[in-house]
């Protein structure tokens, strides 16, 4: 009796026991026997790794989770990497590619009159750590399959240190090679990789090598930083910084352009690029006020109301980072042509030194989708005053309706207060005498 | 007793219109005394403190044994429109047309007659009528409440009908609540939902009326609201007790008038370079006439309501509004 009471109790402990057992990887080197079948060319790049030599093994950044890690639920975080690298932890998620390039934002705190409440799209409340929601319009409405490679591939960075420095292989030439970079730093939005390659400074480095051409590292990882924004003046969104944080990122810049050129000469290219960016951002500025004005007259085709909402701002018309490419009307769509892809190359294109770059592929397309923009927005007019089915408008309706677009422009930043107050008072002067 | 408009009808009746004297009376809600001595009143017959309705074009009320009827003021002929009292009716702006809600079920049916009495259009509303004006020759608008039981309170909806004659009217919510049991329990369903009755502006183109909120655990209350007809901006002017009984327009549309519990009649400037200004009033001293607005032009009239609507939507600041009244008067 007392032996059945006895495997009662022990059985199904014993049973459980190695159900537990079977899940957790064994300790010491139990993983590389197994994998060394399994898995071979992983244990062999962990075996020449710093890593190896330092006796930090696979459950040291894995845990012992098998089942976990057979589902993909035990990457590697970059907090775990943070353990024991600290200093490049702290300045990696205190760059730009760790502040909120998860979600498809760059930190707009250094932006002049920037809406405070954009913090809460990556920020806690009075908080800065970032959130793991995405709010990225254009993620949003994606597929999981295309948000997965097409999205999070890239923007997983501030999470994944293997984004850059893949994740067995601790060779510093992986991080050190452009082409690194190029993995997300290339195509239509951003091509900084492209446009390096083809600048002297990736001619000389290809010809010539590192130490006559610098690479993406030499300017943006100077000093090994891990800090990939230092020295940039203006958001990813290319907005320019506010004064002091400009300044003090053009001192950084100038100092790493100083290791080659005479400082006088790095200002004047620097400063010469900044009214390239200025004037760029001019010419979408204007594009931006004849698509919000074509929505205030209600003329966009389709409207915002008529169309799947946006997944940020449901059916109000959106110009911003968050500007889609699908489910919008035509002018915005060549809009977002305009700002994510022309803007980018005429700007990050003069600051990399690019001359292919900053005219033809960036220049002259912001300014012939500008004429683009201009004419759709003719036709879009032209199409409403020619419809049969629009009643004809008095001159009290048509002064109603412009005091409402001045109201809006203003509020929008697109006439100074006192040019509002001149046209309105204008506008009711003209009313008023009207018989 | 009742101030009859300035406004000239183009027929040759002058016609006026009296109801069975019901509880549902929308007109005239404030009970205020006018002047004895003022020379647009005179003293007609008896009747309740709101139970004339005065026809623009004419300038006597009278009263009928029951139902809807028009009398020709010159002979004396009455002509019995409906042998129902209706909940509400109105007049349009220049006489021609006479509109009439008449409780219908769980709605109402809304008739509009020329001003001969010949029926011109129906049609039907659901809730209860708590408003009928007319917003220009050809537009009416009717406030109606409905009213759904539920096991939490009653759900009390505010609907605006706009009926331009000849279409079926479309309505807006324009508020709504629920009423909490202890508070129904407390004041009546009618008393909650209805007491308040909306009010027009003597220019037919902004709307005063309340918003009744109760909260949990709390007496209710009910939020004063302006709201635009033109364009639709509204703006909210006061915050009242449950007690207050009615509202009201001044004469130039420029202050909104309530009634607190103790009869002191409280007025408020509804624009003052955006500051409220709350004022208690007197009985005596308060231009209170309902529909009572100067004589325009056509034109002075239809300019006038446009800077109204403007300053509503915020276009135009009230100083410029000011100004352009200002303008517009002496032109």
């Amino acid at each position: 009796m007392k032996i059945i009471v006895a495997l009662t109790i022990m059985l199904p402990a014993t049973l459980l026991s190695l159900a537990i057992a079977a899940t957790e990887i064994p300790a010491g080197n139990d993983c590389i026997s197994c994998h060394r079948q399994k898995t071979k060319a992983v244990v062999t790049q962990w075996e020449e790794s710093a890593h190896a030599k330092a006796h930090v093994g696979c459950a040291d950044c894995h845990g012992t989770d098998h089942t976990a890690l057979e589902k993909g639920d035990r990457r590697v975080a970059t907090t775990t990497c943070g353990k024991c690298h600290p200093t490049a932890y702290k300045t990696h998620i205190a760059s730009r590619h760790g502040m909120g390039l998860h979600s498809g934002w760059g930190c707009t705190r250094n932006l002049v009159n920037r809406d405070s409440r954009e913090c809460a799209f990556c920020h806690a409340n009075e908080s800065s750590a970032i959130l793991s929601t995405v709010h990225c319009a254009r993620f949003l409405k994606q597929s999981s399959e295309m948000g997965e490679i097409g999205c999070n591939r890239c923007h997983q960075v501030e999470s994944s240190c293997a984004s850059c420095h893949t994740a067995h292989i601790t060779d510093l030439k992986v991080v050190r090679d452009p082409n690194v970079c190029a993995t997300c730093h290339q195509g239509p939005d951003h091509p900084q990789w492209e446009m390096w390659q083809t600048s002297r400074h990736g001619t000389l480095y290809s010809s010539r090598g590192a130490t006559n051409g610098p690479t993406c590292q030499t300017c943006h990882l100077y000093g090994a930083s891990h800090d990939v924004s230092r020295g940039i003046t203006m958001s990813s969104g290319m907005a320019p910084y506010g004064i002091e944080a400009a300044v003090n990122a053009r001192t950084e810049m100038l100092q790493v352009c100083s290791g080659c050129h005479a400082p006088s000469v790095a200002r004047r290219e620097l400063e010469r690029n900044d009214s390239v960016h200025r004037q760029s951002l001019k010419l979408v500025k204007e594009a931006e006020e004849i698509v919000a004005t074509l929505a205030d007259q209600k003329l966009l085709d389709p409207m915002p109301q008529d169309r799947p909402p946006h997944p940020l701002s449901g059916y109000n018309l959106v110009l911003d980072s968050q500007l889609l490419y699908e489910d919008t009307s035509h002018i915005e769509r060549l809009l977002f042509k305009m700002k994510k892809y022309d803007l980018a190359k005429t700007v990050k294109g003069a600051y990399h030194q690019n001359p292919a770059y900053t005219h033809w592929l960036g220049n002259a397309e912001l300014k012939m989708d500008l004429v683009d923009i201009r004419s759709e927005a003719g036709r879009l007019r032209e199409r409403k005053n020619n419809s049969l089915t629009q009643p004809a408008k008095n001159h009290h309706d048509i002064t109603g309706e412009q005091l409402e677009l001045l109201k809006k422009k203003g509020e929008r930043g697109g006439v100074t207060p006192a040019e509002e107050e001149t046209a309105r008072k204008q506008l009711l002067e003209d009313f008023l005498l009207k018989k | 007793m009742t101030r009859c408009t300035p406004w000239r009808i183009s027929g040759r009746l002058l016609i006026t219109v009296t109801l069975l004297l019901l509880s549902s009376c929308t007109h005239l809600p404030l009970n205020i005394e006018p002047s004895q001595a003022s020379p647009f009143t005179r003293t007609i017959s008896r009747t309740d403190s709101a139970g004339a309705y005065a026809a623009p074009a004419g300038n006597m009320p009278a009263l009928a044994d029951s139902g809807l009827v028009l009398i020709d003021q010159d002979s004396g002929k009455r002509l019995f429109l409906a042998d129902v009292a209706p909940a509400a009716i109105a007049w349009s702006p220049a006489g021609e047309h006479l509109a009439a809600a008449f409780t219908d079920g769980s709605g109402a049916t809304l008739k509009l007659f020329d001003s001969n009495g010949t029926l011109r259009s129906t049609s039907r509303i659901d809730g209860n009528i708590n408003g009928l004006f007319f917003t220009a020759e050809q537009e009416l608008i009717a406030i109606a409440i409905t009213t759904k039981p539920r096991r939490f309170g009653t759900s009390c909806t505010q609907l605006l009908y706009r009926w331009k004659i000849g279409s079926t009217p479309v309505a807006t919510a324009l508020h709504d609540t629920t009423i909490m049991p202890l508070s129904l329990q407390k004041y009546g369903l009618t008393r909650l939902s209805q007491q308040l009755k909306p009010v027009i502006s003597p220019w037919n183109d902004e709307l005063l009326y309340a918003k009744l909120a109760n909260p949990p655990v709390a007496t209710p209350y009910y939020k004063l609201f302006v709201r635009n007809l033109i364009n639709n901006a509204e703006y909210e002017i006061a915050t009242v007790g449950i007690d207050t009984t009615a509202m009201a327009f001044s004469s130039d549309g420029e202050q909104a008038l309530w009634t607190s519990p103790d009869r002191m009649v409280w007025q408020r400037r509804l624009w003052e370079d955006g500051q409220a200004v709350l004022l208690p009033g007197s009985n005596d001293s308060i231009p209170v006439t309902h529909a009572v607005a100067p004589v325009l032009t056509i034109l002075q009239r239809s300019k006038l309501i446009n800077v109204r609507a403007w300053r509503a939507a915020g276009l135009i600041s009230a100083k410029e509004y000011a100004d352009s009244k200002k303008r517009i008067l002496n032109q």
